[in-house]
């Protein structure tokens, strides 16, 4: 461990900003969550019948947890607030460790390290404890955030420590990570892997909280979280397991960083073919990011499937104050209605990352030196735009087509007609669109802004979940392009946004292609 | 003889830094031209203003008689390049990476890869992450000299090659040479461009501060003398152009401007010779002078 605290300096320099901003949007939207309770629900009876409709509802257990004490004053809106505070915790905690790690090693800046006094571990151990104490800090703040915010003391307590075990456990699981390939990339898809498999298990074990069944949520640590129960009987021991789990992957961690090579991974480089097919810069593209890809169609077909699958347990669970009252909350339609327009819409957030990740491909190809070689062959810098803005966009259409179809071929019996209940999916498009639209204008205009993209995004979705809850005023919430398309089937169709929001893609591409045409390259 | 690269006052800024200051590069056709100044003088700026990738403030490049930063499509059919620094797919193999190449670029010579990766000792089923320095150097040479390319840029195409692997390069350096085709060598190794440039441009501080073959840039400085004479020649003393004039009982060593050689000369051999070397002005001498002096 020698050298670890020049190590996680030099960490903590590099990441500040990102980890900073992070941390104040967890801080803010915990808070701004526990102020807008009292707003929603001013009498208990209003609070228990919120919860009930929340528990009644399969979509939101499944996807927030379930409520066991429906007179809880967090209640749907804490596990709601919690849910989003822990992924982001453990999307943040994840960069951490991999950037500092593995990352450092693949680019080779870790050989100009390795020749110091720095110990085998130290940069793992710096990586580790620089996520550790954003772990604490994170969710130790939280803490007076939420009390602030008009929550109980004793739960606030239980709420910020459940988000710091859940950035511990993945601070561990991504330790492990970074160990099995040599490779910055296929770590994070072993990692995000494993965030998913959590969540998924977790969402298994929610579902079925009254059976044998829920058995399985105890194998995730977004599942440990959740049964410390915050407002909801506030138990502390779950809070051990992270400490567990930590306990036995850094060891374990170490050991394997220890005794394999520098760069070298677990699962050691095969050889390839000595001649290539590829030929053409989408052949390129394609090739580049066809395993991430990959990694979005089969989540999506999943998502897609189960979603589908549990529409009906949610209209058929809906019994008489609590189905009104969700039907008053969300407005005109029904229960089965709300639930897929929900749908439609956090799938066009995430259609709308692997859009905006896939555009910054070029950016990546452009800082990394590759992109020198390819524009020094009869390759025009529009054809090569091209090529990873094309698998942009046609990806991003095809995850949502394939999510719709499969939600509506899920849900046979009962559907409202196989094309009303696919085309929530479809209803979003032309507002992803614009989303990866706007990345590429920063990528051609702003290259060193590139990460505007990822920051428009993120501040669009924040707008999304906080915006009604801070009474942001009207002209604030509708910057987002989410917020004119239409919301079917809970609202009627309407071309007018679709065919403007498109139109607006449209010209930001064009606007993005005059300024790729126009840069010197390589920016870096 | 037709110019197929031609820079005029060629000149280009990032930010407050001026990295091209009026550059003038001329290369004829057929030629191995060696482009020559130590790291950060604007090397590879003015290559990838040549390729494109960089769009000139003020002045023009040319190459091949069109223009670079419009008619790259045109252009770029008949060139190959290897960047300063390479970096490769990690994921893709070696021969994936020149085969990709050779097709975006619209000619891969099948016969001669085969026989370029014998000639570097290159296993084209690795992955490019778990090659060396050296050996990506050779994947990137391999990509470009595979073509049937007209101009070959090469940036620093030596660098991380051992030197058996160095002198590979320089036959099929000669060899291209032979078959007509041209060469912009940029290094800072003198030896190497020495070796096999006809003619040379040294950059200084984003402009060519002189250029020439290396006979005519040895004809504009000094020649070292160190001669065993029989009598001393007190006519140095004070001749003009002789310069650093030491005495060693019957050796002298001076230094000599082109133009007063024959006189110092004449001035030794009438004193009687008992042993004379004269050593023209290196590479790395000529070098030195122009960076020696500073800022001018």
């Amino acid at each position: 461990m020698t050298g670890w605290r020049g190590l996680m300096r030099l960490a903590w320099r590099r990441d500040r900003i990102m980890i900073g901003v992070v941390l104040v949007c967890i801080w803010l939207l915990s808070y701004y969550s526990a102020v807008a309770m009292p707003q929603l629900y001013t009498t208990t009876d209003q609070l228990v019948a919120a919860n009930s409709a929340a528990n009644a509802s399969t979509g939101v257990v499944a996807i927030y947890g379930h409520i066991y004490n429906t007179a809880s004053v967090g209640g749907v809106a804490a596990n709601k607030v919690a849910m989003l505070d822990f992924l982001t915790l453990a999307f943040l905690v994840i960069a951490i460790v991999r950037r500092h790690t593995r990352a450092e090693e693949e680019s080779g800046r870790f050989e100009l390290l390795g020749a110091t006094p720095v110990g085998r571990i130290a940069p793992l151990g710096a990586a580790m404890i620089l996520a550790a104490v954003t772990s604490i800090v994170s969710g130790v703040v939280t803490i007076p955030a939420v009390i602030a915010g008009g929550w109980p003391v004793g739960g606030s307590m239980m709420f910020g420590l459940a988000q710091t075990g859940v950035g511990l456990s993945f601070a561990a699981l991504t330790a492990i990570a970074v160990q099995l390939s040599s490779s910055y990339r296929a770590c994070g898809a072993w990692i995000f892997g494993a965030l998913g498999v959590t969540f998924v298990l977790r969402m298994l074990g929610d579902v079925n909280w009254d059976k044998p069944g829920r058995i399985i949520g105890w194998f995730s640590p977004l599942g440990w979280a959740q049964q410390v129960r915050y407002y909801d009987g506030d138990r502390a021991w779950p809070l051990i397991l992270p400490i567990v789990l930590l306990a036995v992957a850094l060891p374990l961690a170490g050991w394997l960083q220890s005794r394999r090579d520098l760069g070298a991974g677990l699962l050691a480089d095969r050889r390839g073919p000595a001649t290539g097919k590829l030929g053409t810069p989408l052949g390129l593209a394609w090739r580049l990011q066809r395993s991430g890809f990959i990694g979005w169609l089969i989540t999506y077909v999943i998502l897609g499937g189960l979603f589908g699958a549990i529409v009906d347990t949610i209209g058929g669970m809906m019994t008489g104050a609590a189905g009104d009252l969700l039907a008053k909350l969300g407005g005109v339609g029904t229960v089965n209605d709300i639930y897929l327009t929900l749908v439609g819409v956090m799938a066009a957030f995430g259609a709308a990352a692997f859009g905006i990740g896939a555009a910054l491909r070029l950016r990546s190809e452009e800082s990394s030196g590759h992109l020198e070689s390819v524009l020094a062959t009869r390759v025009t810098r529009l054809r090569f735009f091209a090529s990873h803005a094309v698998i942009a966009f046609v990806g991003s259409t095809v995850l949502m087509a394939v999510l719709g179809l499969l939600m509506s071929a899920a849900h046979r019996t009962g559907s409202s007609g196989f094309w009303r209940e696919a085309s929530p999916a479809f209803a979003h498009l032309p507002a992803v669109w614009v989303m990866i639209a706007v990345a590429l204008v920063a990528i051609a205009w702003l290259p060193r802004f590139d990460w505007l993209g990822w920051a428009i995004l993120a501040g669009i979705v924040f707008l999304g979940e906080l915006g009604p809850l801070m009474n942001l005023p009207d002209w604030v919430q509708k910057i987002s392009p989410f917020a004119h398309t239409p919301k079917i089937p809970v609202e009627a169709m309407s071309w007018t946004p679709e065919v403007v929001l498109t139109a607006i893609a449209v010209v930001l591409v064009v606007v993005a292609v005059v300024g790729y045409r126009r840069r010197g390259m390589p920016v870096t | 003889m037709t110019t197929v690269i031609e820079t005029q006052k060629l000149t280009k800024s990032f930010g407050s830094t001026r990295a091209l200051d009026g550059l003038d590069l001329s290369v004829e056709q057929g030629e191995v031209h060696g482009f020559l100044g130590p790291n950060g003088a604007g090397k590879t700026t003015t290559i990838r203003v040549l390729l494109g990738l960089l769009k000139a403030d003020g002045g023009t490049a040319t190459l091949l008689g069109a223009n670079s930063w419009t008619d790259i499509e045109s252009i770029h059919r008949r060139i190959a390049y290897v960047p300063g620094d390479v970096t490769l797919w990690p994921n893709l193999t070696g021969g994936e990476v020149i085969d990709l190449l050779g097709r975006l670029r619209g000619d891969l010579d099948k016969d001669r890869r085969a026989a370029l990766l014998e000639r570097f000792d290159l296993d084209p089923t690795k992955k490019c992450r778990s090659y060396s320095k050296g050996n990506r150097q050779k994947v990137a040479l391999v990509a470009a000299l595979a073509s049937r390319a007209e101009v070959f840029l090469l940036d620093e195409p030596t660098a991380g090659l051992d030197p058996l692997m160095e002198a590979v390069f320089s036959d099929i350096a000669r060899e291209l040479k032979g078959q007509g085709r041209t060469i912009l060598l940029s290094s800072h190794i003198l030896s190497e461009v020495e070796r096999l440039s006809d003619r040379i441009s040294i950059i200084r501080a984003g402009r060519i501060v002189e250029v020439g073959t290396l006979g005519e840039m040895r004809k504009l400085h000094t020649t070292t003398i160190s001669a065993v004479v029989r009598a001393p020649v007190p006519s140095l003393d004070g001749m003009a152009g002789v310069t650093g004039l030491t005495r060693d009982g019957n050796h002298v060593r001076f230094s000599v401007d082109p133009d007063s050689l024959d006189e110092a000369i004449v001035a030794i051999g009438a004193a009687g010779l008992d042993s004379l070397v004269s050593e023209p002005p290196s590479l790395e001498q000529l070098f030195l002078s122009k960076y020696e002096g500073g800022a001018k």
